[in-house]
């Protein structure tokens, strides 16, 4: 019983909860292939798929089902799984980070700098911002977003910094005031925008994976993976450093190095996020949230099992997203809300029944 | 069993798919319509079988809201519309996101873009384009004849008065606030034809205009959409709202509202809309207020 | 050798250390003692690199701190805050498995876990392995974070000596864990020739288990040397201003004995 209780903290736990939360994914990207409202039933998703590899089965489709499969729900599942699991892992960082489990990844400026810089973009693509639009086009409003989220943590970032130290509690703080200039100027340009600019900016901030297309994914895809391949890398350091920073770097952490690291990997990657979704609230905090409850605070664990877990929540909300008011769509960042939410209520409730 | 449901529902959608489409001739489109303008071409040409579905700005005749509806004209979803199994998508400049259209181009569907022109002749060439599309040149002949026939009346009615009255559009009020529209917009454009001056100048497109802006406007009359008048309980509490009650137009309680599709949408109706506008303008009666 | 030359601390206007020299020896047991605010803490986090003095350095086996790169630190050196603002649910096990990320990279999980658990016995830790840390006492928190710094520094590495430094390792335990907790220090620094460095209150317990007694007054060092010579009546009048009686330990008779006398004026 003792040994067994003294096993390492969990390697065996920690491939068994990774392994499943792989499958559970797996199983999401098959199902949303499936789901849609263009009708394709899951025997045709795999002929499709395995035609790739050269295989025929006894499924028959045409060209149409091949093309919504190819240019439609393939590259807006594969968004979907890089931004869900951008969005959970950069929160669970973020908690760490500011060693608060309620942190999120807004807290450091990124979200409300896309979106300033969104609505900016939006409000005057007709006039100053002209002759940026006609260069960017398609990536005009992603750019946007993305540059916007960036310069305003780093702006957060230096409030925060001085003599080579960061410190955590100044970053909030000067995250709390920069979001709140960003929110004030975002409100202000609204207000001179006029009502298609409104209608536009709306459905903008309510977050879509709607119009995904394989070059989005492709511009994407290097930010996603700075994300979601290096922050894991700094589990044992994220760890240590909810001891406090001087145990940690006791510990042999750079301290320093670390923090400005997550901040940076996480500006890219929701930056990256908010500029190809939108805003989608929610996964960022529940999902790290939920998975500390089940299986403790080991950043280990937390961070992969993030990725895995956001990028199927995020699918299911934008399964949801797709086929509840076909043929149309819901914003899926109101999907995430609506069932985020409660769902966060409820685990709040629930703990303070089984703590007592 | 959500999902059945689901996938029942996408099968009834299927079948009746299929069924229209085998009832057609082989030639014939199978579209969906984005835009009220467009919808209500379709309608007026006689050429509504082919519609498979429409957005939600499509809200005239009356049957149109029976079709799927595809969401907003700003927020396509590609799956959904592909999913109705169009052959042609009608859209106008406005329609998006751009990256949703391309997707239903890349998927095999023509897609066709009519310009936004506010104006007579922009809606007869709207109305010749679309049924050159339809393979309905014909009635398209007929439709824009028609058409044209309105506008001739308007210009008869308008050309005999000298004084142009100064006109504000309230599109919506909310929370008080009422969003009115300055100039590049379709009030501002039927404004125009129908012989009246915008009140509002200098600045673009529809926005939110404080208390004193209308006063300063100095509007001779008010038009309101129906829209507008619900949201402050009908069109009797207008004057009773800070602002209007101190412009010309609310000293002589002149204020008239009317359907914003049909005034905006620059469809078949445009030119019946325009005449109703201008004789409107012009006999309207002193609004009840206190 | 760890060593303090002639260091400086300044902090907010402050003069927090002045001039302070002093080391600890590999195999000794540093007691640093003093009244409230004679600097201590300070004296601690400058000897372990978390300040920078103004004046003076620090070295470490013959090498300033500065040039030490920190994980190779790490591995030979442990460092126990006086307090941990842990706050996250995490199991004591996983606290104490901590201590073994210095070692990490070349480590064998399996012997990792042996060290987590010999550290826990002898912590007298294993009893609450699965516990949240959280739900810990004040005591007990503490006797895990020992063990989590033993784990850092179980194993020499290469032939380098060993340091270890607690801020007040004592403060929250009872009778039985103070003398358990410094013999485990004093065990450590014979067995493994480990330089300590222990800040105490308790003049006694400096003297049962130091090899060496550092008093520090207004962030001046006012003596350092043996227990018996500087448990002197006379300096702790003059450092605490507290009458005491200095006698002999009755079972470890080469130990002095402080006895604080009772004030009559204390009502």
């Amino acid at each position: 019983m003792m040994k067994a209780a003294f096993a390492m903290p969990g390697e065996t736990k920690r491939y068994a909860v990774l392994g499943g939360l792989t499958l559970v994914l797996f199983v999401m990207v098959i199902v949303s292939l499936g789901i849609g409202a263009y009708s394709i039933s899951p025997g045709q998703v795999l002929a499709i798929l395995s035609e790739v590899f050269g295989l025929q089965l006894p499924w028959p489709f045409d060209d149409g089902h091949r093309a919504i499969l190819e240019s439609i729900r393939g590259p807006r599942i594969a968004l979907g799984v890089l931004i869900g699991a951008t969005l959970a892992v950069s929160g669970a960082a973020m908690q760490g980070l500011f060693r608060n489990p309620l942190a999120d990844p807004a807290l450091i400026g990124v979200s409300s700098g896309a979106a300033l810089a969104a609505v900016a973009a939006i409000v005057l693509e007709t006039s100053l911002l002209r002759n940026v639009a006609q260069i960017l086009g398609y990536y005009y409003l992603p750019a946007a977003a993305f540059s916007g989220g960036f310069a305003v943590t780093w702006l957060v970032y230096r409030f925060a910094g001085s003599g080579g130290r960061l410190d955590i509690a100044s970053l909030l703080l000067a995250g709390v005031a920069v979001n709140a200039l960003a929110g004030s100027l975002t409100g202000l340009l609204t207000s001179i925008a006029d009502d298609q600019q409104l209608r536009t900016l709306t459905f903008w901030s309510m977050g879509s994976l709607g119009g995904a297309n394989w070059s989005q994914v492709v511009a994407g895809l290097p930010f996603f993976l700075l994300n979601l391949l290096l922050l894991p890398y700094f589990s044992s350091a994220l760890n240590a450093l909810l001891l406090g920073e001087a145990e940690a770097g006791h510990l042999g952490f750079s301290v320093e190095t670390v923090k400005t690291a997550v901040i940076v990997l996480v500006a890219l990657g929701v930056g990256c996020c908010v500029a190809l979704g939108g805003i989608i609230g929610f996964i960022g905090l529940v999902v790290p949230h939920l998975l500390r409850l089940r299986l403790g605070p080991d950043h280990r664990i937390i961070l992969p099992g993030s990725a895995l877990l956001g990028a199927s929540l995020l699918l299911a909300s934008d399964g949801l997203a797709r086929s509840l008011a076909v043929p149309a769509e819901i914003p899926i960042g109101i999907v995430t809300g609506v069932l985020g939410s409660p769902f966060f209520l409820w685990l709040l409730y629930r703990q303070r029944m089984l703590g007592g | 069993m959500h999902k059945n449901t689901l996938f029942k529902f996408v099968r009834t959608v299927m079948c009746c798919a299929m069924f229209v489409t085998a009832g057609a001739s082989a030639k014939e489109p199978r579209i969906v319509a984005v835009g009220g303008a467009l919808t209500e071409i379709v309608y007026a040409l006689g050429e509504e079988r082919l519609l498979a579905g429409v957005d939600t700005t499509s809200q005239w005749p009356e049957a149109a809201k029976a079709l799927p509806q595809v969401g907003y004209m700003r927020n396509l979803s590609a799956e959904g519309i592909l999913s109705l199994m169009p052959t042609l998508l009608l859209t106008t400049q406005s329609s998006g996101p751009q990256t949703v259209i391309e997707q239903i181009r890349q998927a095999g569907v023509e897609i066709k873009t009519v310009n936004e022109d506010n104006s007579a002749d922009g809606v007869v060439s709207k109305i010749r384009t679309v049924a050159e599309w339809l393979n309905a040149s014909e009635q398209g002949e007929r439709l824009a004849k028609q058409v044209q026939e309105d506008f001739d009346r308007l210009e008869r009615f308008t050309s005999g008065i000298a004084q142009r009255p100064k006109v504000l559009f309230v599109l919506a009020i909310s929370r008080g606030a009422p969003i009115v529209s300055g100039e590049g917009t379709p009030a501002d454009a039927m404004i125009r034809i129908a012989g009246g001056d915008n009140a509002l100048k200098g600045f673009e497109g529809f926005k939110p205009a404080s208390s004193e802006a209308l006063i300063e406007a100095a509007p001779d009359v008010i038009v309101l959409t129906d829209m507008a008048a619900n949201a402050i309980g009908g069109i009797d509490r207008l004057f009773d709202m800070p602002g209007f009650g101190a412009t010309p137009a609310g000293k002589l309680g002149k204020a008239v509202t009317m359907d914003a599709l049909y005034l905006l949408g620059f469809g078949p109706r445009s030119g019946q809309a325009a005449l109703d506008l201008a004789t409107r303008l012009r006999t309207v009666d002193t609004v009840a207020s206190e | 050798m760890l060593e303090a030359r002639k260091i400086v601390v300044d902090i907010g206007g402050k003069r927090l250390l002045d001039d302070i020299t002093l080391c600890v020896k590999p195999g000794e047991v540093l007691a640093v003692v003093g009244p409230n605010g004679a600097g201590k803490s300070t004296l601690l986090k400058t000897m372990c690199g978390d300040l920078i003095p103004q004046h003076g350095f620090i070295t470490m086996n013959g090498t300033e701190l500065d040039d030490w790169p920190i994980a190779e630190l790490a591995r030979v050196r442990g460092v126990l805050p006086q307090n941990s603002t842990l706050s996250f649910p995490f199991t004591v096990l996983e606290v104490v498995a901590m201590g073994r990320c210095p070692h990490r990279r070349n480590g064998d999980p399996a012997h990792d876990d042996a060290i987590v658990r010999q550290a826990m016995a002898l912590t007298d830790t294993e009893g609450f392995v699965d516990r949240i840390y959280t739900t810990l006492s004040g005591g007990e928190r503490q006797r895990v974070q020992l063990a989590r710094v033993l784990t850092q520094i179980w194993e020499p590495v290469g032939d380098l000596p060993r340091y270890l430094l607690l801020d007040e390792p004592t403060s929250a335990l009872d009778l039985a864990h103070q003398h358990s907790v410094l013999a485990i220090a004093r065990r450590f620094a014979d067995r493994f020739q480990a330089g300590v460095l222990a800040i105490l209150h308790d003049l006694n317990l400096a003297a049962l288990y130091a090899d060496r007694i550092a008093v520090l007054h207004s962030g001046r060092l006012m003596a350092f040397d043996s227990p018996e010579r500087v448990l002197d009546a006379d300096l702790i009048m003059e450092i605490f201003g507290y009458p005491v009686t200095i006698a002999v330990h009755p079972t470890k008779t080469d130990c002095p004995l402080v006895i604080p006398h009772l004030l009559q004026n204390a009502e």
